[in-house]
């Protein structure tokens, strides 16, 4: 969807036609589930987080200032949201889950499967601050410009460009292509 | 540029596992979470709005009353009437400020921490520019029918059971508070904390606001609301869309009543309403369900229970 229909859809719900609200979370739910979903780690909780983004969007759409794009104000709200979920998720929850795994068992892989797509992905996430992912989702994957980034982070855009490098070396630092017991997936060979 | 995104070929590779999901639709969720909260909205603050309307009733007694439906008391004044919200000089109901539902819904996450049976001046800082300080009451809330009646006393009885296999789920009642603070304090109080809202514990009164019972068959549920409305001229209740609910004056013992039927977004919400003043007091009784058991005989049969019950 480009940003002139992004408009066109904006004028009519505050005019109050709300249902054409579903069209425009249908052209960007995916991309703010992915965001959700690689800095969280969790696919239902990134499914909650991104009801709670385009919930969170509609009651304050009316604050919405157009000079950024709406993608951009939607990470934002986002990169807000997965900040709190972050800060309220409870270490107590994810403690014994590592604990389990330095001790090798094998059980640990099969769970970490059903709520993210690769353990060894995941880790090297953990190692990250939200910020870094932020930064590393945003412009290694998503290929944002700074300028779009530094509008979602609040943040300086040059100063995010050496960020970005320092969070791209430390990333490929701490990523293990090989899972427990060997190399379960595509990932066979360390990242360079 | 090319060259940079390039040299991070290998990650955007990574995370374009064909593992990582890519269907998600959230859509129909939000929008039944968009719709839910106007719903809570209206249902709300429908009793601060019947005060609103009908101090706004009071200055219009040029309305052409008979066209709207009304109930009548034995002197033939409106004890309760319904009209269509276009009729309201008030557009909250029409289109609900965005920010003022943001207000509404920091409000109702303030009131859910809450513990039962309290109430407290509170005022949240965002969304707020006419800086207003809301008491928020939690109502006293029973899971035993017992000691719902020990609360609220003899002169309202409550049924245990009805038909169609619904029996006593829930119950809460709420009276006015003592508003007893001020607002300056508030917003000093505001200015010192990084927290988004301050709060001042507020007393109860013994003046009843309403009472809640809820009702429950499986998975249907059905809500009594009695709801205490002295001083409330005409008690008018403003819908949107009127022309699309079904209405019907249905009479029990005596007693005329308002069925009504209005369609949802997939459901039809069903109501009967009437007002007794036999102990005294004004109040409003207010039947309500989406269960499609229900209709406008069951609806008879449950107010009959109300006004024989001992």
């Amino acid at each position: 969807m480009d940003s002139k229909e992004t408009e066109g859809l904006l004028d009519m719900i505050l005019q109050g036609d709300e249902d054409r609200y579903e069209e425009l979370m249908k052209a960007y739910q995916v991309k703010i589930f992915h965001y959700c979903y690689h800095i969280l780690g969790h696919q239902m909780e990134a499914e909650d987080a991104t009801q709670e983004v385009f919930f969170k969007a509609y009651r304050n759409l009316k604050k919405y200032k157009r000079e950024i794009p709406f993608a951009a104000w939607l990470y934002k709200i986002a990169y807000n949201h997965c900040m709190d979920v972050l800060r309220k998720r409870k270490w107590s929850r994810f403690l014994p889950f590592l604990q389990e795994a330095e001790r090798g068992e094998s059980h640990i892989d099969i769970h970490i499967e059903d709520v993210y797509f690769s353990e060894s992905v995941y880790v090297a996430m953990t190692v990250l601050s939200v910020e870094e992912r932020t930064l590393l989702i945003l412009r290694g994957v998503e290929e944002k410009t700074y300028e779009e980034i530094a509008q979602i982070m609040n943040k300086n855009a040059a100063s995010l460009r050496k960020k970005f490098e320092r969070t791209a070396a430390k990333f490929r630092h701490a990523y293990s292509p090989f899972e427990k017991g060997g190399a379960k997936h595509a990932e066979s060979a360390r990242l360079t | 540029m090319q060259n940079q995104r390039d040299s991070h070929k290998d990650i955007k590779d990574l995370f374009s596992d064909p593992r990582i999901p890519q269907q998600i639709d959230v859509t129909k969720a939000v929008m039944e979470k968009i719709q839910s909260q106007k719903e809570r909205f209206f249902v709300k603050y429908k009793v601060s709005l019947l005060v609103a309307i009908g101090i706004l009733a009071s200055v219009t007694t040029a309305y052409a009353a008979v066209e709207y439906l009304q109930l009548k008391n034995e002197q033939g004044e409106v004890i309760y009437q319904e009209k269509d919200a276009t009729q309201a000089q008030n557009t909250t109901i029409q289109a609900p400020d965005l920010a003022m539902l943001a207000l509404m819904q920091r409000e109702s996450e303030i009131e859910e921490q809450m513990e039962p049976g309290t109430a407290a001046a509170v005022y949240v800082k965002e969304n707020n520019p006419k800086k207003s300080v809301r008491t928020i009451a939690k109502p006293f809330e029973f899971a035993k029918l017992g000691d719902l009646q020990n609360k609220i006393g003899t002169q309202f009885a409550i049924p245990a059971a009805l038909p169609d296999g619904f029996a006593f789920a829930s119950g809460s009642v709420e009276y006015e508070v003592k508003r007893d603070y001020d607002k300056e304090e508030l917003y000093k109080l505001a200015e010192a904390t990084d927290q988004d809202y301050v709060q001042k514990p507020q007393e109860w009164t013994d003046q009843l606001i309403q009472i809640v019972v809820n009702y429950a068959a499986g998975e249907d549920t059905i809500r009594v609301a009695i709801t205490n409305i002295e001083g409330v001229q005409d008690n008018t209740v403003y819908y949107v869309n009127q022309e699309e609910r079904k209405t019907e004056k249905v009479v029990v013992d005596q007693k005329e009543a308002i069925y009504s039927e209005q369609p949802m977004r997939e459901s039809t919400y069903k109501s009967l309403v009437w007002v007794t003043e036999d102990t005294g007091k004004k109040l409003e009784y207010r039947i309500s369900t989406n269960s499609s058991k229900w209709n406008a005989d069951a609806a008879k049969i449950w107010m009959k229970a109300f006004l024989t019950a001992k």
